[in-house]
Protein backbone atom coordinates (compact mmCIF):
# COMPACT_ATOMS: atom_id res chain seq x y z
CA UNK A 1 0.00 0.00 0.00
CA UNK A 2 3.12 2.52 1.22
CA UNK A 3 4.90 1.54 -2.51
CA UNK A 4 1.82 2.11 -3.95
CA UNK A 5 1.41 5.15 -2.51
CA UNK A 6 4.52 6.73 -3.62
CA UNK A 7 4.67 5.15 -7.11
CA UNK A 8 1.40 7.19 -7.48
CA UNK A 9 3.60 10.86 -6.10
CA UNK A 10 6.58 9.87 -8.26
CA UNK A 11 4.03 9.81 -11.44
CA UNK A 12 2.13 12.26 -10.43
CA UNK A 13 5.00 14.86 -9.95
CA UNK A 14 7.13 13.75 -13.20
CA UNK A 15 3.58 14.77 -14.94
CA UNK A 16 3.32 17.78 -13.49
CA UNK A 17 6.80 18.33 -14.06
CA UNK A 18 6.83 17.40 -18.06
CA UNK A 19 3.96 19.79 -18.32
CA UNK A 20 5.25 22.51 -17.32
CA UNK A 21 8.33 22.25 -18.77
CA UNK A 22 7.00 22.28 -21.70
CA UNK A 23 4.64 25.64 -21.15
CA UNK A 24 8.16 26.75 -20.53
CA UNK A 25 9.61 25.46 -23.18
CA UNK A 26 7.28 25.98 -25.98
CA UNK A 27 7.21 29.75 -24.85
CA UNK A 28 11.19 29.54 -24.90
CA UNK A 29 11.19 28.50 -28.17
CA UNK A 30 8.12 29.91 -30.40
CA UNK A 31 7.45 32.35 -28.62
CA UNK A 32 3.75 33.95 -29.23
CA UNK A 33 2.88 31.59 -32.32
CA UNK A 34 1.38 28.22 -32.63
CA UNK A 35 4.53 26.22 -33.50
CA UNK A 36 5.61 28.37 -35.72
CA UNK A 37 2.19 29.25 -37.29
CA UNK A 38 1.52 33.10 -36.34
CA UNK A 39 -1.50 33.84 -34.81
CA UNK A 40 -1.74 36.99 -33.70
CA UNK A 41 -2.46 40.55 -35.80
CA UNK A 42 0.80 41.99 -33.81
CA UNK A 43 3.48 40.68 -31.85
CA UNK A 44 5.22 43.45 -30.25
CA UNK A 45 3.32 46.22 -27.74
CA UNK A 46 2.84 50.27 -29.01
CA UNK A 47 6.21 50.81 -26.87
CA UNK A 48 8.33 48.94 -28.58
CA UNK A 49 7.00 49.72 -31.63
CA UNK A 50 7.82 53.32 -30.84
CA UNK A 51 11.38 52.39 -29.69
CA UNK A 52 12.65 50.58 -32.80
CA UNK A 53 10.57 52.97 -35.22
CA UNK A 54 12.91 55.66 -33.66
CA UNK A 55 15.85 53.60 -33.11
CA UNK A 56 15.26 53.21 -37.27
CA UNK A 57 14.46 56.21 -38.04
CA UNK A 58 17.73 58.22 -37.39
CA UNK A 59 19.98 57.41 -40.25
CA UNK A 60 23.66 57.15 -39.59
CA UNK A 61 26.33 59.11 -42.43
CA UNK A 62 27.04 56.50 -45.48
CA UNK A 63 30.39 55.81 -44.06
CA UNK A 64 29.69 54.44 -40.47
CA UNK A 65 30.89 50.87 -39.35
CA UNK A 66 28.48 48.77 -37.13
CA UNK A 67 30.47 47.67 -34.49
CA UNK A 68 27.60 46.56 -31.82
CA UNK A 69 23.48 45.98 -31.49
CA UNK A 70 22.28 45.21 -28.43
CA UNK A 71 18.95 45.22 -27.04
CA UNK A 72 16.55 44.53 -23.90
CA UNK A 73 12.84 43.93 -25.35
CA UNK A 74 11.11 42.41 -22.99
CA UNK A 75 7.72 43.95 -22.88
CA UNK A 76 6.86 44.14 -18.99
CA UNK A 77 10.25 45.18 -17.99
CA UNK A 78 11.04 48.48 -17.27
CA UNK A 79 14.67 48.83 -19.01
CA UNK A 80 13.29 48.58 -23.10
CA UNK A 81 16.41 49.93 -24.94
CA UNK A 82 17.98 49.38 -28.36
CA UNK A 83 22.00 50.51 -28.47
CA UNK A 84 24.18 50.34 -31.70
CA UNK A 85 27.35 51.20 -31.68
CA UNK A 86 29.48 52.27 -34.80
CA UNK A 87 32.52 54.03 -35.93
CA UNK A 88 32.23 57.18 -38.20
CA UNK A 89 34.81 57.31 -40.35
CA UNK A 90 36.17 60.82 -42.35
CA UNK A 91 34.13 63.57 -39.91
CA UNK A 92 35.32 65.42 -36.78
CA UNK A 93 33.29 64.80 -33.67
CA UNK A 94 31.85 68.49 -34.28
CA UNK A 95 30.34 67.62 -37.39
CA UNK A 96 29.15 64.22 -36.62
CA UNK A 97 26.98 65.95 -33.67
CA UNK A 98 25.69 68.33 -36.13
CA UNK A 99 24.58 65.85 -38.70
CA UNK A 100 22.61 64.13 -36.16
CA UNK A 101 21.23 67.15 -34.64
CA UNK A 102 19.99 67.99 -37.77
CA UNK A 103 18.69 64.44 -38.13
CA UNK A 104 16.81 64.20 -34.82
CA UNK A 105 15.18 67.71 -35.71
CA UNK A 106 13.57 66.34 -38.09
CA UNK A 107 11.29 64.15 -35.85
CA UNK A 108 11.69 65.39 -32.76
CA UNK A 109 13.02 68.55 -30.43
CA UNK A 110 16.45 67.72 -28.62
CA UNK A 111 18.90 69.06 -26.54
CA UNK A 112 22.96 69.28 -27.43
CA UNK A 113 25.84 69.80 -24.76
CA UNK A 114 29.07 69.91 -26.65
CA UNK A 115 31.40 70.05 -23.78
CA UNK A 116 29.73 66.27 -22.73
CA UNK A 117 29.45 65.44 -26.94
CA UNK A 118 26.05 64.02 -25.97
CA UNK A 119 22.23 64.58 -28.09
CA UNK A 120 19.02 63.72 -25.86
CA UNK A 121 15.43 63.96 -26.94
CA UNK A 122 12.24 62.24 -25.97
CA UNK A 123 9.25 61.31 -27.46
CA UNK A 124 6.03 60.77 -25.17
CA UNK A 125 3.16 58.24 -26.33
CA UNK A 126 -0.06 58.20 -25.98
CA UNK A 127 -0.28 55.68 -23.08
CA UNK A 128 1.87 58.45 -20.75
CA UNK A 129 5.06 56.37 -21.36
CA UNK A 130 8.07 58.24 -22.76
CA UNK A 131 10.49 57.07 -25.15
CA UNK A 132 14.30 58.33 -24.73
CA UNK A 133 16.84 58.93 -27.14
CA UNK A 134 20.61 59.53 -26.46
CA UNK A 135 23.52 60.36 -28.79
CA UNK A 136 27.08 60.22 -27.49
CA UNK A 137 30.27 60.73 -28.75
CA UNK A 138 32.58 57.83 -27.10
CA UNK A 139 35.15 58.52 -29.02
CA UNK A 140 37.25 60.97 -30.75
CA UNK A 141 39.58 59.51 -33.39
CA UNK A 142 38.16 57.89 -35.45
CA UNK A 143 34.60 58.95 -33.98
CA UNK A 144 32.81 56.23 -31.94
CA UNK A 145 29.12 57.11 -31.44
CA UNK A 146 26.61 55.43 -29.33
CA UNK A 147 22.67 55.73 -30.63
CA UNK A 148 20.41 54.76 -27.11
CA UNK A 149 16.89 54.98 -27.17
CA UNK A 150 15.01 53.59 -24.32
CA UNK A 151 11.66 53.67 -22.67
CA UNK B 1 -8.05 20.07 -3.31
CA UNK B 2 -10.52 17.13 -2.07
CA UNK B 3 -8.44 14.65 -4.15
CA UNK B 4 -5.05 16.30 -2.53
CA UNK B 5 -5.92 16.19 0.89
CA UNK B 6 -7.19 12.40 0.14
CA UNK B 7 -3.67 12.18 -0.70
CA UNK B 8 -0.96 10.94 2.05
CA UNK B 9 2.12 12.55 3.10
CA UNK B 10 4.36 10.10 1.31
CA UNK B 11 2.75 10.35 -2.21
CA UNK B 12 3.45 14.12 -1.53
CA UNK B 13 6.99 13.97 -0.80
CA UNK B 14 7.28 11.56 -3.45
CA UNK B 15 5.48 13.73 -6.00
CA UNK B 16 7.11 16.82 -5.24
CA UNK B 17 10.66 15.06 -5.43
CA UNK B 18 9.72 13.63 -8.67
CA UNK B 19 8.54 17.24 -9.61
CA UNK B 20 11.47 18.66 -8.53
CA UNK B 21 13.78 16.49 -10.62
CA UNK B 22 11.98 16.76 -13.84
CA UNK B 23 12.28 20.71 -13.77
CA UNK B 24 15.63 20.49 -12.90
CA UNK B 25 16.47 18.26 -16.04
CA UNK B 26 14.47 19.66 -18.13
CA UNK B 27 16.15 23.41 -16.97
CA UNK B 28 19.15 21.86 -17.83
CA UNK B 29 18.59 20.90 -21.44
CA UNK B 30 16.43 24.19 -22.02
CA UNK B 31 18.96 26.33 -20.92
CA UNK B 32 21.45 25.04 -23.11
CA UNK B 33 19.33 26.29 -25.69
CA UNK B 34 19.10 29.93 -24.76
CA UNK B 35 22.62 29.97 -23.89
CA UNK B 36 23.35 28.98 -27.08
CA UNK B 37 20.42 32.00 -28.99
CA UNK B 38 21.77 34.62 -26.49
CA UNK B 39 25.46 34.30 -27.19
CA UNK B 40 25.15 34.68 -31.09
CA UNK B 41 25.45 38.28 -30.14
CA UNK B 42 27.96 38.57 -33.30
CA UNK B 43 25.19 37.33 -35.81
CA UNK B 44 22.70 39.17 -33.87
CA UNK B 45 24.73 42.21 -34.57
CA UNK B 46 24.80 41.33 -37.81
CA UNK B 47 21.26 40.54 -38.43
CA UNK B 48 20.08 44.15 -36.74
CA UNK B 49 22.49 45.72 -38.84
CA UNK B 50 21.46 44.66 -42.04
CA UNK B 51 17.73 45.42 -40.64
CA UNK B 52 18.69 48.94 -39.72
CA UNK B 53 20.68 49.51 -43.07
CA UNK B 54 17.28 48.44 -45.50
CA UNK B 55 14.93 51.41 -44.35
CA UNK B 56 14.10 53.63 -47.73
CA UNK B 57 13.66 57.31 -47.70
CA UNK B 58 9.91 57.17 -48.04
CA UNK B 59 7.51 58.40 -45.75
CA UNK B 60 6.15 55.12 -43.17
CA UNK B 61 4.90 53.95 -39.99
CA UNK B 62 6.02 51.15 -38.38
CA UNK B 63 3.10 49.11 -37.38
CA UNK B 64 4.78 46.31 -36.13
CA UNK B 65 7.98 44.23 -35.64
CA UNK B 66 8.41 40.60 -34.57
CA UNK B 67 12.37 39.54 -33.47
CA UNK B 68 14.22 36.44 -33.78
CA UNK B 69 13.41 33.36 -31.07
CA UNK B 70 14.83 30.22 -31.04
CA UNK B 71 13.01 28.88 -33.86
CA UNK B 72 13.10 31.37 -36.43
CA UNK B 73 16.49 33.89 -36.68
CA UNK B 74 14.79 36.87 -38.30
CA UNK B 75 13.02 39.79 -38.05
CA UNK B 76 9.65 40.80 -39.18
CA UNK B 77 8.56 44.29 -39.57
CA UNK B 78 5.31 45.55 -40.90
CA UNK B 79 5.06 49.55 -42.23
CA UNK B 80 2.55 51.39 -44.17
CA UNK B 81 3.60 53.47 -46.56
CA UNK B 82 2.47 56.85 -47.52
CA UNK B 83 3.36 56.25 -51.22
CA UNK B 84 2.46 54.30 -53.94
CA UNK B 85 3.33 50.17 -53.83
CA UNK B 86 5.75 50.79 -57.48
CA UNK B 87 7.64 53.58 -55.90
CA UNK B 88 8.54 51.56 -52.76
CA UNK B 89 9.30 48.56 -54.95
CA UNK B 90 11.15 50.69 -56.82
CA UNK B 91 13.28 52.36 -53.80
CA UNK B 92 13.92 48.82 -51.83
CA UNK B 93 15.62 47.28 -55.19
CA UNK B 94 17.38 50.42 -55.37
CA UNK B 95 18.78 50.38 -52.04
CA UNK B 96 19.31 46.15 -52.47
CA UNK B 97 21.25 46.40 -55.54
CA UNK B 98 23.12 49.12 -54.15
CA UNK B 99 24.21 47.26 -51.10
CA UNK B 100 24.95 43.99 -53.03
CA UNK B 101 21.91 42.46 -53.19
CA UNK B 102 21.02 39.65 -55.56
CA UNK B 103 17.65 38.80 -56.47
CA UNK B 104 15.91 35.57 -56.60
CA UNK B 105 12.76 34.93 -58.45
CA UNK B 106 9.73 34.29 -56.02
CA UNK B 107 6.25 34.46 -57.62
CA UNK B 108 4.96 35.52 -54.18
CA UNK B 109 6.86 38.52 -53.35
CA UNK B 110 10.53 40.25 -53.83
CA UNK B 111 13.50 38.00 -52.85
CA UNK B 112 16.86 39.04 -52.30
CA UNK B 113 20.17 37.22 -51.03
CA UNK B 114 23.30 38.41 -49.63
CA UNK B 115 26.11 36.33 -48.17
CA UNK B 116 23.68 34.08 -45.68
CA UNK B 117 21.08 36.88 -45.46
CA UNK B 118 17.88 36.78 -47.26
CA UNK B 119 15.80 39.72 -47.76
CA UNK B 120 11.89 39.17 -48.58
CA UNK B 121 9.16 41.68 -49.23
CA UNK B 122 5.83 41.42 -49.96
CA UNK B 123 2.38 43.25 -50.10
CA UNK B 124 -0.74 43.21 -47.89
CA UNK B 125 -2.92 45.66 -49.35
CA UNK B 126 -1.35 49.18 -47.77
CA UNK B 127 1.09 47.12 -45.69
CA UNK B 128 4.36 46.07 -46.63
CA UNK B 129 6.02 43.30 -44.82
CA UNK B 130 9.75 42.68 -44.62
CA UNK B 131 11.51 39.89 -43.32
CA UNK B 132 15.18 39.54 -42.78
CA UNK B 133 16.49 36.13 -42.13
CA UNK B 134 20.04 34.60 -41.63
CA UNK B 135 19.66 31.35 -43.49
Amino acid sequence: MKRNDINLGITLGIFLGLFISMLWAYNLIWGKTFFGVEIFSQYATNQKIALYQIFQDIRDPENAEYKDISYFSKDLDAHLYIKRKLVINGMLTNNVLIYYAEEISKYHEFKIDYSNKIISFSKSLEDNHKIEGLVRVVQDNPVLVEITIRR
Amino acid sequence: MKALTQLNKKTIYAMIFSFICVVFFAFAIINSSIVDHYTRKEEKTELYTEWYKLMINEPHKMIDIKQESISDFSIKTKYLFYSSKEQVVEEYIKLLKRNNWIRVNDSNGYLFKKNQFEFYMSFNGNICEIRIRKI
